[in-house]
């Protein structure tokens, strides 16, 4: 038993005060002077005994309601194991919340942090009662509730405890604290303790603590205890960002791109960035970062000859104590050459007049495009599943075309438009996806006209136009006025800003309008030096997937691609290879555990889509909260360290108080005190009630006791008055 | 010189004019040389005619009834009944416990002779004797009974010379007092009776056979009644200077107990014995008593 204000026991003195009251009383005996002790020696056998023995009673129950308020004051404690022995307890709740985030990956030593907190956790169940109930959850960016409902169960805990697998997710507390404070909330008991065992990292604590610790968080009055590994200061540093020029690139072609390198740690960091494709290296570079600073180093390479559609690759630093966030996974298209169909509004007259026949020789030029040209009514009956483009040419859209289009452009197909005199502004207006609606026709000046770039890093313009080699001057006659869609961008604009290159979206789908024609009715564009590269990056954008460029990371969901054949078989192959069938219409992964590359495939095996998927970067970013920044969050304790933790359940332990008791007792003393002085008072009030018969009672007699002399006897002075 | 002694110094004369209208008269006859207004044994002259009887020699012929013999021609007497005077013996407990007195009451024994005064006063205005008695474990002071003012201050005196002190005898005492008293009177004790009480009721019993008419006044102090004591105390006792530590408060109700079943011995005792037994606290005033003790006799047409 402990005493948390013992020097309230130097009041236990006081005990003395009674009995020091008792005695004098004792000594203080009047000696009094009486007719006769005849009638007195008779009582005296009868009442001595008795009336010590109350006397003494009572003067032994005063003494103890003394004690027992002193003890309570003085707050006596017991450890719960004491309390067990006697047949007494507090019955605690605890909630172990065990951070198995990726941070908690972090190694010293022989073991990680995680390994740490599954120690600290078992020391924390070795301390617990036998009464105790536990509750586990794990808390990364969501929780799991391994034991939702608090049990009593230790082995069980323990069991689970030892199977807590770490991930690659990120830290958010709030999620688990929340279920935490609902636990606690649900429970009876009335000792409850939250134990967060984690690495206190900074980035987990970035919400609004209004949302966790509110009014409920009070009224459950659980206390926060949160134990961290160690009070080291972790060395980490990552590869947060991988980025290329182009994300299509053909086999042979220099590719260039820049990988973010952050250093967390306190000491500079010298590497080496390595760039590996498959299992091949092919950059390496110097890292230099100073402390808490972030370096883009760039690379190229020469993409080695490859097979497939796309290569897969990583960046990476050397290993450090947290390996997870020391490699970033990418992955490159492969240039594959894209299939185009013309479609061209006038086929009459020699070839060269057709509207499509400088289209058609542009896309050929290089020999990798093989365009496929046919008529405005042929567009009605051909299956454009397969082609990567449509360009139309002065072309009249008929209903059944228009919904073929649709229908390609949902699929991540791209249509693009040239103008004519034979587009009708009419027609024009029926087809919803345009990005601008043309409203007549105007004429403009005579000669070249400047163009001026609007977003000159549009991948449309990538490899071909940039502010070193700009679009050239065209010389254009005609063009349509055009209403701007508010979610189009004008690419180009001609002359005085006229709107010249749009580009707008159907789903996945690609629309661009050049505003111009494609022959020659409308000027000269198809034989200035723009029109060849202009057509051939349509084709080659028509080839890119707009997901390329996504930056997924550990608990993102993956979303299908929308051009996926609907009547396939899709299986998703994970990280860790694992496979899983793919359901129609469902994210690919719901959530994606772990950082690496997932492909899905068809049955014959061939790859439809693939993400490369990233730890967190926040995840990072090691350094603890601060102490004082989190007790205005929350109030908590912290210890660190699994022999401080034990030194701290010892010392901390859930004390059972016992001034309660204390009191009760010193207040059941007290009563029954009051009674056995009652019961003697109304034995004397008895007696004094009892008056014998005489000739007349003096009612002066009944009301005024005796109160004798103590110097001399009052006989005698009557006696000698006499 | 020796102050001079006298009713005053008992009762006050307002005491005295309401004392005036009583007299203490005895329920049975008694005897006396001189006349006065009690019952006699003997026949005699008075102006109470009691019976008639035929003539015999040597009759007074004052009491003949002359109208019976002129009208019958017999001789018949007229017996009248003779009234004598009342011999009052006051005796008094003197021992060591009568001196007992709690704060602002008088001593038992103050108490018993202003009573005894009292009484004196009374039975000296009708000029009946008066004697007095005072005895502790034998008897202290004895005077005869007699009648007169004078003697009524012999009376007194001797009660004021007396001190209470040494222990208690009753039996002895009385029973030497019973063979000295030959005439039929009035026994009037007052003591408190701590004694052993076969002996007390062993001595009245003696006074009873003798034909006297046996007055038991038992005073008692109020805390003697009461024990209202409310400290522990050690108790001395005033006969014998024995000691007794004891809590009063605790002891009461027993105390009280023993007490009632003291005085109701006695009061079965008296009844048989057929003496007037009354308990008289010294909280009551010794006139409020003679004055309620008379008029209760002269309302049983004593």
């Amino acid at each position: 038993m402990q005493f948390l204000s013992p020097w309230m026991l130097t009041g236990l003195a006081a005990i003395a005060v009674p009995i020091i009251i008792h005695l004098l009383q004792r000594k203080r005996v009047v000696p009094i002077p009486f007719s006769t002790l005849r009638l007195l020696k008779l009582v005296q056998a009868k009442t001595a005994r008795r009336s010590h023995v109350e006397n003494l009673l009572l003067l032994i129950l005063r003494c103890l309601i003394f004690a027992f308020i002193l003890l309570a004051a003085a707050r006596p404690v017991i450890s719960p194991k004491v309390a067990g022995e006697w047949g007494g307890n507090v019955p605690r709740t605890v909630v172990l919340v065990i951070d198995n985030s990726l941070s908690m990956n972090y190694r010293a030593g022989n073991q990680t942090h995680l390994d740490d907190a599954k120690k600290q956790a078992l020391a924390i169940l070795d301390d617990l009662q036998p009464v105790d109930d536990v509750a586990v959850i794990t808390a990364n960016d969501r929780a799991q509730l391994l034991i939702g409902e608090p049990t009593v169960d230790h082995v069980v805990a323990r069991q689970i405890i030892q199977s807590i697998q770490p991930t690659q997710s990120r830290t958010d507390f709030s999620v688990a604290l929340r279920e935490a404070r609902k636990i606690m909330a649900r429970t009876e008991k009335r000792a409850r303790r939250i134990y967060l065992l984690t690495d206190n990292q900074e980035g987990g604590w970035q919400f609004d603590p209004r949302t966790v610790f509110d009014d409920l968080w009070r009224q459950t009055g659980a206390q926060l205890t949160i134990v961290r590994p160690d009070a080291l200061t972790p060395v980490n540093s990552a590869v947060t960002r991988v980025m290329f020029q182009s994300p299509l690139v053909a086999a042979g072609s220099v590719v260039r791109g820049s990988a973010t390198v952050e250093n967390f740690s306190a000491v500079d960091l010298h590497d080496l960035l390595e760039i590996k494709l498959g299992d091949q290296p092919v950059a390496q570079r110097a890292v230099d970062v100073a402390p808490g600073s972030t370096a883009d180093v760039s690379f190229e390479f020469a993409l080695p000859t490859v097979t497939g559609d796309a290569v897969r690759g990583t960046a990476s630093i050397q290993s450090d104590r947290l390996p997870e966030d020391d490699r970033q996974y990418f992955w490159l298209s492969i240039y594959q050459a894209p299939r185009v169909l013309v479609v061209e509004g006038q086929q009459a007259g020699p070839e060269s007049l057709h509207a499509g026949f400088y289209l058609k020789k542009a896309l050929a030029a290089g020999g990798d495009i093989q365009p496929k040209v046919v008529s405005t009514a042929e567009l009605d009956e051909l299956p454009l599943e397969g082609y990567s483009a449509v360009i139309l040419a002065d072309t009249v859209v008929s209903d059944r075309a228009l919904v073929r289009l649709e229908r390609l452009l949902q699929s991540g197909g791209t249509v693009a438009f040239f103008f004519g005199d034979n587009t009708s502004v009419d027609n024009l207006a029926r087809i919803g996806f345009l990005p601008a609606k043309p409203t007549g026709q105007r004429n403009l000046p005579a000669g070249r006209l400047s163009v001026r770039a609007l977003e000159p890093r549009h991948p449309l313009f990538v490899n071909a136009w940039d502010a070193s080699t700009p679009f050239p001057a065209v010389p254009q006659q005609r063009m349509f006025n055009v209403d701007v869609a508010k979610d189009a961008k004008v690419l180009l604009t001609l002359g005085d800003n006229l709107p010249f290159i749009i580009a707008g979206k159907l789903g996945p789908g690609k629309v661009l309008i050049v505003n111009a024609s494609a022959d020659r009715s409308w000027g000269d564009l198809p034989l200035s030096p723009a029109f060849l590269p202009l057509v051939k990056q349509i084709a080659r954008w028509s080839a890119e997937l707009d997901r390329q460029f996504a930056n997924y990371v550990v608990g993102d969901p993956l979303p299908p691609a929308p051009n996926l054949p609907r009547d396939e078989v899709l299986t998703v192959t994970l990280p860790n290879a694992a496979t899983q069938p793919v359901g129609l219409g469902e994210f690919i992964v719901d959530r994606a555990e772990q950082a690496g590359f997932y492909a899905v495939t068809v049955a014959s095996g061939a790859v439809v889509q693939q993400f490369a998927v990233n730890v967190d970067p926040r995840e990072s970013k090691l350094s603890p909260m601060d102490d004082d920044a989190l007790t205005k969050i929350v109030p908590n304790e912290t210890v660190t360290g699994l022999d401080n933790l034990r030194l701290w359940l010892e010392r901390k332990r859930e004390l059972a108080p016992l001034w309660p008791a204390f009191l009760l007792l010193a207040l059941l003393l007290f009563g029954v005190e009051a009674v056995i002085a009652n019961v003697m008072a109304r034995n004397r009030s008895q007696a004094a009630e009892t008056h014998i018969a005489t000739g007349r009672l003096n009612k002066h007699r009944l009301s005024q006791p005796f109160r004798p002399a103590e110097s001399e006897p009052s006989t005698a002075k009557s006696v000698g008055d006499r | 010189m020796a102050k001079i002694i006298g009713i005053s110094d008992y009762l006050t004369p307002e005491m005295m004019r309401k004392l005036d209208g009583f007299m203490l008269r005895s329920r049975y006859v008694v005897e006396s040389m001189q006349v006065g207004a009690h019952a006699s044994p003997l026949k005699g002259a008075s102006v109470e005619f009691t019976d008639y009887r035929q003539y015999v020699k040597g009759d007074n012929l004052r009491n003949l009834d002359w109208k019976v013999f002129g009208r019958t021609d017999r001789y018949y007497i007229k017996q009248f009944e003779e009234e004598t005077s009342l011999r009052v013996q006051v005796i008094i407990d003197g021992s060591g416990s009568m001196g007992y007195g709690s704060p602002g009451q008088k001593t038992k024994y103050d108490y018993a002779c202003h009573v005894a005064a009292a009484l004196g006063y009374i039975v000296s205005k009708e000029r009946d004797s008066l004697g007095v008695t005072i005895y502790d474990n034998e008897v202290r002071h004895h005077v005869p009974a007699r009648s007169g003012k004078r003697h009524l201050r012999v009376f007194l005196e001797h009660l004021a010379a007396h001190e209470p002190k040494n222990l208690t005898d009753t039996g002895l005492a009385l029973h030497a007092l019973a063979e000295m008293i030959s005439r039929r009177g009035m026994i009037v004790l007052i003591s408190d009776l701590f004694d052993d009480p076969p002996a007390v009721f062993n001595a009245l019993a003696h006074f009873r056979k003798k034909m006297h008419d046996v007055i038991l006044l038992q005073v008692l102090d109020p805390v003697e009644l009461d024990l209202s004591i409310d400290r522990m105390a050690e108790f001395i006792d005033m006969e014998t200077g024995e000691r007794l530590e004891i809590d009063p408060s605790s002891a009461r109700l027993a105390y009280k107990q023993e007490l009632q079943k003291l005085i109701d011995e006695c009061r079965e005792k008296c009844s048989v014995l057929n003496v007037d037994y009354r308990l008289v606290s010294t909280d009551q005033g010794f006139e409020d008593f003679v004055h309620q003790y008379l008029a209760e006799r002269r309302r049983m047409s004593l």
